[in-house]
């Protein structure tokens, strides 16, 4: 009898405790990727919490559009307040209504920024680089331009991404180097189609480019993302990223705010985000340019940043418009044997 | 009379939730596949039937689906048999190591079968090393490789509805026809394997359904060419949120398998009780 009080009394006092403790801190949940993308979200949201005692939580998303789709799911009742993403995939949720309009005028924070960051619905943060990836230990050759990718040394050592990979990025990439766009995709086509011998498997997501080079599967891997190597590269590796001549394409990394009911602190989360520190520590993280004028790009990207306008700034309504039927394309002619 | 009656309700209650759920979940999925904003009611069927490139992801499917359960059956026959045949102690030792594999985590295990067959894989640069071939053998990255996964994730699927039905056959019943002078061959064909049937059929219908759903392996080994109707579900309805054209794919998979499946009971019930 005196155990069971004594248990009672315990599990009273830790309700009374845990109650006591949400109430005196307000909560944010944050969606962010794995790997090193939950690292940097997690070096920021900590500092978050700590500067405005907030009780941050982490939710994990695979994948771009599988983040979207979550925060779909969840529009009546949303759970998630701080969705890291992509320009392209927030201008999609934005059109869906599943974002929150950011209220400029409560968040003076925000002037810290360039105005054309600041968007109605989302904050674009930082550029991530797109390029060609290699290991010199098991390619034949050194790789320097968009075109090696179809020399016939490379037979069945060549990794590509699917047509969806980071929204479309890989086609809009093929069509760039060989003088078209998103409007004119013919020899971006014609491009994929001489390389098409030479590859050996297809990845989805930039996780899995980083496993297929890193296991030896395949030498070279089409499209990858710096901020993915970056940890691989340095003097003595057997990495190599490189950024060819001409255009360059990137991927904006933004955050947008998806639950009106927690609006006020998600607001405070993304002025925070804005800010020269915040913005540093993260891009040290990531391996990425912050958008920030005053917040400084780490030491291991700095030979990769190109001149700004090199920089191509794809029309992401057109791509998401014609991406289905691009892909349809793709499958038919290029992953299929 | 009224206990009993309140126990077995109690008894059901679970499972009429369970096909409750089920048949909400299919029934929104039929809704998402003939609900086309300013279009037929038919338009994502006629659609996904209606070009090569979507029906060859039923054909892929279905293929793979049919050459795993051929493969994961017979490996499966031969360990379920081996596991009556054996000491308690190996019997248990085999039940853990397929029951480790079944809770194994499915992207470690496939992980671990690009490390073993891969273009870089144990098995090729062995090969290479003794100079049996010149550039790697393309073991994964093609169906074949998504049949090894398949097979060797379903296994578990295989073996333990045959067993269950194996280790149930009176062994008087062999010991029966060698005292009649049958010999081990013929004893198998005409005493046990007509009597494990019921097994093997259930194994046939865990193994097919289970194969034509696979989601990872595919994915991962089959290199991006050997994508299954699961892989267009999900690229669909997430990447492009074309709900209704990736529920008239499933729609029209599931009714299929389930038709494959009703075909296939009906044949060995009829081999069974003939």
């Amino acid at each position: 009898m005196h155990m069971i009080r004594t248990i009672s009394s315990l599990l009273a006092t830790m309700i009374i405790a845990a109650i006591s403790i949400s109430a005196s801190a307000e909560t944010l949940v944050i969606q962010t990727w794995s790997g090193v993308w939950e690292t940097g979200a997690r070096a920021v949201g900590d500092a978050f919490a700590k500067k405005y005692n907030v009780d941050v939580k982490y939710e994990l998303q695979t994948n771009t559009r599988l983040g979207i789709a979550k925060l779909r799911a969840q529009a009546a009742n949303p759970t998630i307040d701080i969705a890291f993403s992509t320009n392209d995939a927030l201008e999609q949720a934005a059109s869906e209504n599943l974002l929150v309009p950011i209220d400029v005028k409560a968040a003076p924070g925000l002037a810290a920024l360039p105005t054309k960051f600041v968007h109605k619905n989302y904050l674009e943060v930082m550029n991530i680089l797109f390029g060609l990836v290699y290991r010199k230990d098991t390619s034949p050759f050194e790789l320097t331009k968009w075109g090696d990718l179809a020399d016939p040394r490379l037979k069945g050592k060549l990794g590509v991404p699917t047509a969806q990979f980071a929204g479309g990025r890989w086609l809009i990439m093929a069509a760039l180097a060989n003088g078209g766009n998103e409007n004119n995709m013919d020899p971006g086509m014609a491009f994929l189609k001489k390389i098409k011998p030479n590859i050996l498997s297809f990845y989805s997501t930039d996780g899995e480019s980083v496993k297929v080079v890193q296991s030896g599967e395949v030498a070279v891997a089409g499209l990858g993302i710096l901020s993915d190597f970056a940890k691989l590269l340095g003097p003595g590796s057997q990495y190599r990223f490189v950024i060819p001549d001409g255009p360059v394409l990137t991927s904006v990394v933004s955050v947008g705010m998806a639950n009106p009911k927690n609006a006020a602190v998600s607001l405070k989360f993304v002025e925070f985000l804005a800010q020269p520190e915040a913005q540093t520590a993260y891009c040290g993280i990531i391996n990425c340019t912050p958008v920030n004028p005053n917040a400084s790009p780490p030491d291991a990207i700095k030979d990769f940043r190109p001149a700004p306008e090199r920089i191509y700034a794809a029309d992401f309504a057109v791509i998401n418009k014609k991406l289905p039927e691009w892909d349809e394309w793709y499958k038919k002619e290029i992953q299929a044997r | 009379m009224r206990s009993l009656t309140a126990g077995r309700a109690a008894l059901i209650a679970p499972a009429l939730a369970l096909l409750a759920l089920l048949a909400l979940a299919l029934s929104s999925l039929f809704a998402a596949s003939v609900v086309v904003p300013g279009g037929h009611w038919y338009a994502h069927y006629r659609k996904f039937l209606g070009d090569d490139l979507y029906v060859a992801y039923i054909y892929r499917s279905f293929r793979v689906a049919a050459y795993t359960t051929v493969c994961a059956v017979i490996v499966g026959y031969a360990i379920a048999y081996v596991m009556t045949r054996v000491s308690p102690a190996t019997r248990r030792l085999i039940v853990i190591v397929l029951i480790l594999q079944f809770f194994s985590v499915s992207v470690t295990r496939i992980y671990s079968i690009i490390l073993l067959l891969g273009n870089n894989g144990v098995v090729n640069r062995t090969l290479l090393g003794l100079g049996a071939i010149d550039s790697p053998v393309r073991l994964i990255y093609n169906e074949l490789g998504v049949v090894i996964g398949l097979v060797n994730a379903s296994l578990p699927f295989a073996v333990f509805p045959i067993h269950s039905v194996l280790e149930r056959i009176p062994a008087s019943l062999r010991e029966a026809a060698h005292t009649l002078g049958a010999q081990r061959t013929r004893t198998f064909w005409q005493i046990v394997f007509p009597l494990s049937l019921p097994g093997v059929g259930a194994s046939v219908v865990i193994v097919f359904l289970y194969s034509l759903g696979a989601f990872a392996t595919p994915l991962m080994l089959g290199g991006g060419f050997v994508d299954l109707i699961s892989v267009f579900s999900f690229e669909q309805a997430i990447n492009f949120s074309n709900y209704g054209f990736a529920a008239a794919g499933a729609i029209v998979t599931s009714a299929l398998g389930l038709l494959a499946v009703y075909g296939f009971t009906v044949l060995l019930e009829r081999r069974v009780t003939a």
